[in-house]
Order: structure tokens, then sequence, then C-alpha cells
């Protein structure tokens, strides 16, 4: 029963988010005169604004926090819809909705949910995860950032790269292992705040993306920042990671989608050697391959958010999984379009020159196909 | 006859265009503009040491100042410069002036040559190519519209052009646009040298795309009764498809060994990245996977690079080489696009950063997969002549 409700509400929340993206975001995109890298800050807290209204706003968080209280499926259903724009897949809704949080927040002390997650909420800011580092973007267990405890202060030295949405956040959240009394690493999270003592450096990914690495030289943190017990930070960073595979893979259906229709309209107006591309079957062979790809990347990432959501076991590597075929599927999609759409595809009047640079960074982001494919062997052998 | 043995001649060229790669141009890529190549008093210089070597223009003859030395050495040489994305400039071929050298040398009157094709030939001027519309198929160019009407003695071009590469600073440019458009589908164009300081040529805008390594950009040009001589017209009316035909022959040679070029810097930097890193006691470069990804390059490279040398070969030999030429631009840029996505996968995010040059690279080879035509076209075109050569020597054994 219970699944027959959720589908008809989730029907009507599919359409409420398409004609936000289509009236509202596509919109303000296509107004922008100049090539469109991002949208201007006043606009986007103005579709925020909006977005409140129209009640998608904080879908994630839980609603005690102020938030929808969604599920992790519901969330791919509305993202795969949210993403189908220019800015889409790493900008859904152009942030409209505010920032996804990491379950894991449940985990944080009242009087931290009070100073910072509440009114990252309230504010549809973020918390940035300061996790991979310059040389290791793979493995959790290969991190080195460290911090030794002085008194009731934890003193935190490294350095942590490719930190997504900085600008989008208004707290931020470091793993680092804190070394035990008897020369153990034990992986831990510790909230950062804006005003700790930390440096901060950009650098732009792809040519698209901006990224930040914060540096951190004897940084102090007072225990009362720390996320979970000391040790616990590998499994809720694994829980997060999970989390956003799945939403990465959900947007990756939306701007594969649209990257597909872009190729079929053009596909069906373009006239070469007499007659329209889309009766040269080898254009033909890639549209199929296309529906075919979105339909089975569809279902791996509805069954790792189902899985996630009824917390199964098997819920993290169905999340990598997922993620893995998604983008690996979008890229294919998006290249195929690229060569239909010829000179159209490559030039930025058409959003999949775009796409083009985010779905390469997002194959190699949040564990590439070489590491999930590990990760699959070892639940197997 | 085999033999893969470089000449003596070419084994001096080759050692000097390394040299020169190593000494002035890897050291100079950091002065590299988006869409701007190198800034004119750091180019002029390396340019003239090139010169100083002989190395220059590899495309042309001697007489317009060019090395004159076959389609091989032509190949061998650009796979040198192609390691690099400043190389060709350095070294005078780069795209479109090179193949518009090629045009000029093969249809220019010689009244025609001296202010066009001399300047050029020796980089004191740039060009541009008009041919592809954006309302009409590239891949079809006798589906062109733009079109010239003659007036007295002059012709009034009308038309909207886009992917003129290099407009931004070209001092003229050759345009391809229909002059019969009732003739025989492949006599209806003609080319017509445009300069573009002409009140009628238009550069609408830079058009916003994937790579930045081409000076001058991608350009969106319009000609608005745009007014030209009689004897601005190139090579004779009617023969536009077959002078832009020409000018692809050779330029496929160029590009696929500088492609090739492209992709051994990429594995260069694959190879160095994954025997550097450690993972554990070991380096990345013991891993199985990351061997297996060299392998497939370095298989692929190989294949790519004596299919073109053959194709250059052929070419030396005075063989159109059209189902070569064909593979070649086919597989040579799939081999430089799977070649630069492994390198980025073996680095990883940092393989994205703007401190190395792979993601660069990686924009721009997107290109070499549409332009010159694209993938599928020649595709069609290799499988058309295999079906054909089989026919024939089928019959043949009846
Ligand atoms: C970086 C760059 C530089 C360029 N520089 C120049 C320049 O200097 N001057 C100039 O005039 N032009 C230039 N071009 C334009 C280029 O020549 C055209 O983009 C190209 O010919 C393709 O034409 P189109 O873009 O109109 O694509 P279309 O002709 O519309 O083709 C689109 C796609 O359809 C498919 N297709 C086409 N034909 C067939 C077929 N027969 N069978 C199956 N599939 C098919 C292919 O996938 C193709 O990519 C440049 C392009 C690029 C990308």
């Amino acid at each position: 029963m219970e699944d027959v409700f959720v589908e008809s509400d989730l029907v009507l929340l599919k359409r409420t988010v398409k004609s936000f993206v289509a009236e509202q975001v596509a919109v303000l995109e296509q107004s922008q005169k100049d090539y469109l890298q991002k949208l201007p800050v006043e606009q986007v807290e103005l579709l925020k604004e909006k977005a409140r209204m129209a009640g998608l706003f904080a879908l994630g968080a839980k609603e005690e926090w102020g938030g929808a209280g969604l599920s992790l499926f519901i969330r791919s259903v509305i993202y795969e819809e949210a993403a189908k724009h220019r800015l889409g897949l790493y900008h859904p809704a152009a942030d409209a909705f505010g920032e996804e949080l990491p379950s894991f927040l449940e985990q944080c002390t009242l009087e931290q949910i009070e100073t910072y997650v509440k009114p990252a909420i309230e504010r549809g800011k973020g918390c940035f995860m300061a996790l991979w580092e310059a040389l290791e973007d793979n493995h959790i267990e290969r991190l080195r950032c460290e911090a030794v405890k002085q008194g009731a202060d934890w003193v935190i030295n490294g350095h942590k790269s490719y930190i997504q949405k900085l600008e989008q956040s208004s707290f931020g959240i470091i793993l680092v292992n804190c070394l035990g009394d008897n020369g153990a690493k034990e992986a831990t999270l510790f909230i950062l705040a804006p005003t700790d003592s930390y440096e901060l450096k950009e650098t732009v990914l792809m040519d698209v993306q901006t990224r930040h690495e914060v540096i951190l030289k004897d940084v102090r943190l007072p225990d009362d920042r720390r996320i979970g017990k000391v040790g616990e930070g590998a499994q809720l960073i694994k829980q997060w990671l999970a989390e956003t595979q799945v939403l990465l893979g959900a947007r990756c259906l939306g701007v594969a989608e649209k990257a597909l229709q872009y190729a079929r309209d053009y596909a069906m107006l373009r006239i070469t050697r007499g007659k329209a591309l889309i009766e040269f079957p080898a254009v033909q062979t890639m549209i199929a391959e296309a529906v075919l790809n979105i339909k089975a990347a569809r279902l791996m990432v509805y069954d790792a958010a189902k899985q996630i959501d009824a917390g199964d076991k098997d819920g993290r590597i169905s999340a990598k999984m997922a993620k893995l075929f998604a983008t690996e599927a979008a890229a294919k999609i998006i290249d195929d379009s690229l060569q239909i759409c010829g000179g159209s595809g490559y030039a930025g009047d058409l959003p999949i020159e775009r796409w083009y640079k985010e779905i390469r960074l997002a194959r190699v982001d949040l564990q590439k196909k070489e590491t999930i494919l590990e990760e699959i062997v070892k639940m197997n052998r | 006859m085999f033999n893969f043995m470089e000449s003596e001649n070419q084994q001096r060229m080759l050692a000097e265009a390394t040299e020169i790669m190593d000494k002035y141009v890897y050291p100079n890529e950091k002065y590299m503009l988006p869409h701007r190549g190198l800034p004119y008093h750091i180019l002029k210089p390396l340019q003239e040491i090139v010169k100083e070597k002989g190395l220059w223009a590899a495309h042309l003859p001697r007489e317009v100042g060019g090395m004159g030395e076959g389609y091989v050495s032509l190949g061998l040489l650009s796979e040198v410069m192609g390691q690099s994305p400043i190389g060709p400039l350095v070294f005078g071929s780069m795209a479109p002036d090179a193949g518009n050298g090629e045009i000029l040398l093969h249809a220019a009157t010689d009244e025609q040559k001296e202010p066009y094709l001399y300047p050029l030939a020796s980089g004191e001027v740039r060009s541009c190519f008009a041919m592809t519309e954006p309302e009409v198929s590239g891949s079809d160019p006798t589906t062109l519209q733009g079109k010239a009407v003659k007036d007295g003695d002059e012709w009034v071009i009308n038309a909207t052009k886009w992917y003129t590469t290099g407009a931004v600073g070209a001092s003229f440019c050759i345009a391809m646009v229909v002059t019969d458009p009732d003739a025989d589908k492949h006599r209806r164009t003609s080319l017509f040298i445009v300069e573009t300081d002409n009140p009628g040529f238009e550069l609408v805008r830079e058009v916003p795309v994937l790579g930045d390594h081409s000076p001058g950009g991608h350009c969106e040009v319009r000609f608005n009764d745009c007014r030209i001589p009689e004897k601005n017209m190139l090579g004779h009316r009617g023969d536009g498809f077959k002078l832009a035909q020409l000018r692809l022959g050779p330029g496929r040679i160029t590009h696929a060994m500088r492609w090739l070029g492209v992709a051994r810097r990429a594995l260069n930097e694959m190879i160095a990245y994954s025997l550097d890193k450690k993972v554990g006691d070991k380096s990345l470069a013991d891993s199985q996977t990351v061997q297996n990804m060299i392998a497939d390059s370095e298989a692929e490279i190989q294949a790519a690079r004596l299919l073109t040398l053959q194709a250059a070969w052929k070419m030396d030999q005075g063989d159109e080489a059209r189902k070569e030429v064909s593979l070649i631009k086919l597989y040579g840029a799939n081999v430089l696009n799977h070649v630069l996505d492994r390198a980025i996968e073996t680095l990883g995010l940092y393989g994205l950063t703007p401190s190395v040059l792979l993601e660069g690279l990686y924009r721009e080879a997107r290109a070499a997969r549409i332009y010159d035509g694209a993938d599928e076209v020649h595709r069609m075109v290799v499988a058309r002549q295999v079906l054909k050569e089989f026919k024939a020597r089928e019959q043949w054994q009846i």
C-alpha cells in the first residue's frame, strides 16, 4: 500500500520539480547574455525563496531540524529532474533547494546541531567535506592528515584537496587520523568553523569547476567539535560517500536525458546527404544505446537508494556500482550527443560542451572505476 | 621492400627538432594564453630559431621557404612538434594556415601568391578558412548556402559562416561560397580570398568552445554585401569543392602525426606519474590495471603511427591514399582521445588540475573526431572503399 501512495505523491513531486526547473531555472539561465559559468548569487537567493515557497527545500534534512526529511530514493527521483538544465549536474535546480547534508549529522551533539546544522539548513547552505588529499582521492584508508591530542584540544596538520562547494557551505567537516598513545591511527570527523585558522586555496578542475584546498598547520580544535567517537570517522564518511554517490548517479540520469534530447532534436532537423541524420544507422545506434543505458542506470540508482533507505548492508556497494554505471553511461551519452551535434556539440551555445567536462570529472570523482571494481571484487571472492 | 629506418637526413631533422622542443618550446608553454597561442614577442624569436635551423613550414616546398622533404618527413616532424600545443605554431605549420598555404600554392596565380602566399608562408600574417555554415551540415559541403553574385568585375558575397578558426588576428580569409547554384552539386562553389579589413567582412563573435589551444579562436563571421574584385577568385569558378578536398589530404597526415605527439605526451605523463606515486611500498606502475592501460595505449599509438607513416609514404609515391587517409583520420582521432582518457583516469582528480597539461589536451582533442570529417563520415568512406576492393578482387578471381 505504502508504495502506491509514494508513487502517486512522487509523480506530483516530480511534476513540481520539472516545472520549477523549466519555468524558473532554465529561463534564468537562458536570460544570461554571456557564456554561462555560474548564476549571480542574488538570483540564486531569489530562487531559493521561490523553492522554499514551493515546498522544495532542505529535502534530505530531518524534519526536526527544519528539513523535509525525504528518503534517498525520493531525493534521487527529484534530483534526476532537477539536474535537467545547463548547470544541473553539479548545481541541480541552480542550488535552489539548498545543499544536501550528510545523514551522519544525526551523530552531532545538540549543541553542534544548534550551532552549525540548523543555521546551515535555514540558509540553504551545506557543509563542505575536507576528505581527499592531493594525491589520494580514492582510498579512505590511505589518507594522511593527522590530529594529536593536547589537553582538551586536537592539533591538526595536513592538506585536504578537491573540496567541493566550499562557497555554498556554512561550515566544514574534516576527516583526520587521531594519533592514539600506542601510535594507532583512528579516523575521526571534526567540524571546521569558518573562524578556524586554516588556509584556503582555490583551483579550477577541467576548466569548469572551482574546488578548494584546505591547509591546516597546527590548527587547534576543541574536542567538542568532534562528530561521533574517535575512530568512527571512516564508517561515517563511507555512509556519506554512499549517499553522495547515489545522488551523483541520479543527477547523471537527468543530464544524460537532456543531452539525448538535444542530440535527438538535432538529428531530426539536420539534413546531410539528402536525409535527416536520424535516418543514419550510426546515429540511430547511439540514440538507442542511450535510451537503453539510461534505463539500466536508473534501475541501479533507484535500487541503491532503496537499499540505503532500508539500512540494507549491501547499500554501500550498490551505491558504488550505481555511481560507476551511471557516470559511465552518462559519459558515453554525452560523448555521443556531442558527436551527433558535430560542431554545435563542441560549442558552448549548447550545454553539452559543459557536461563533457563535468562528466569527465564525475567519473574520477567520488571513487573512480578501478577503485570501485576493486571493491566489488572484495565482496565477491 | 620494407624499411622502417629514418634516413640520415630525417634523423638529423628529428634530433634538431627535439632539441628545439626541449630548449625553447616546453619551457615557454607557461606563457600560452587560451585561444591566443603565444604572445607575439615570445613567439617571434622562437620562430626565427626554427627558420635558422631550416625546420620551418615542413608542409611547403623550398621555393616558398618551406622544407620540401615530402610527406613522411612532414609526418615525422609533426609528431615531434605535436608534443606541445604551441609546437606547430613555433614550427610554422599551424592549422588553418598550413592548409591555406597548400591551397594557395596549388591554386593561386602569381599575382595572388605575392600578397597572400609569401607572407603567410613566412609567418608574417595569419589567415582563416570559412567554409562551414551554422545552418547546414558541414559534413556535406554540397549543401552550402552562402553565395557570391557577380556584379561587373566584382563579386558580392553574402554568407554566414562559423568555426572560422583563427579569424581573430587573421589578415585574410579564404571563403567557400556558392557561385553556381544550378551546376552539378560538386561544381556549385568557388573559393575567394577576402581581406579581413574589407568593410563587408564582419567578425560576429568568437564561439565559446571546449578546447582553447587554437590561436584566434573559432569564430562566427558574416559577409555582408562583401565586394571583392574578380581577381580574388582562387582557382577556377566551380572549383571550390575540389580545392577544399585537396586541402584535406596532406592536412590529415599533419593532424594524425601531431595527435600521436599529443598522445605520446599524455602517455609519458601517465607513466611518470605512475612510477612516482607510491601505494604502500609499491609504485602505482606495479599495478596490473595501470600496466594494462599503458600497454593498450602503446599498442594503439604504434598502430596509428605505422598506419599514418604508410599513408604518408604512399602519398610520397604519388598515390592519393584515399582509404588510408580516411583510416588514419578516424583511427588516429580515437586513439588520441582514448590515450588522454586513460592518462586522466590514472592521475585522477590531480590530472584535471591546471598544474598538469592533460585537461587542456583532453578538451582540445575532442574536436579531432569532428573537424576534417566526423568519425562516421570516414568510417563510411573506408567501408565503401574496402567493399569496392573486395568486389573487384572477387570478380578477378571468377
Ligand atoms: C575545432 C574545430 C575547428 C574547425 N575549424 C574550421 C575552419 O577553420 N573552417 C571551417 O570552415 N570549418 C571548421 N570547422 C567545422 C567542421 O568542419 C565541421 O564542424 C564539420 O565538418 C562537421 O559539420 P557540422 O558541425 O555542421 O556537423 P554535421 O554535418 O551537422 O554533422 C553532425 C554529426 O552528424 C554525424 N554524421 C554526419 N554525416 C554522417 C553520415 N554520413 N553518416 C552518419 N553520421 C553522420 C556525425 O556524427 C557528425 O559529427 C571546425 C570544427 C571544429 C570542431
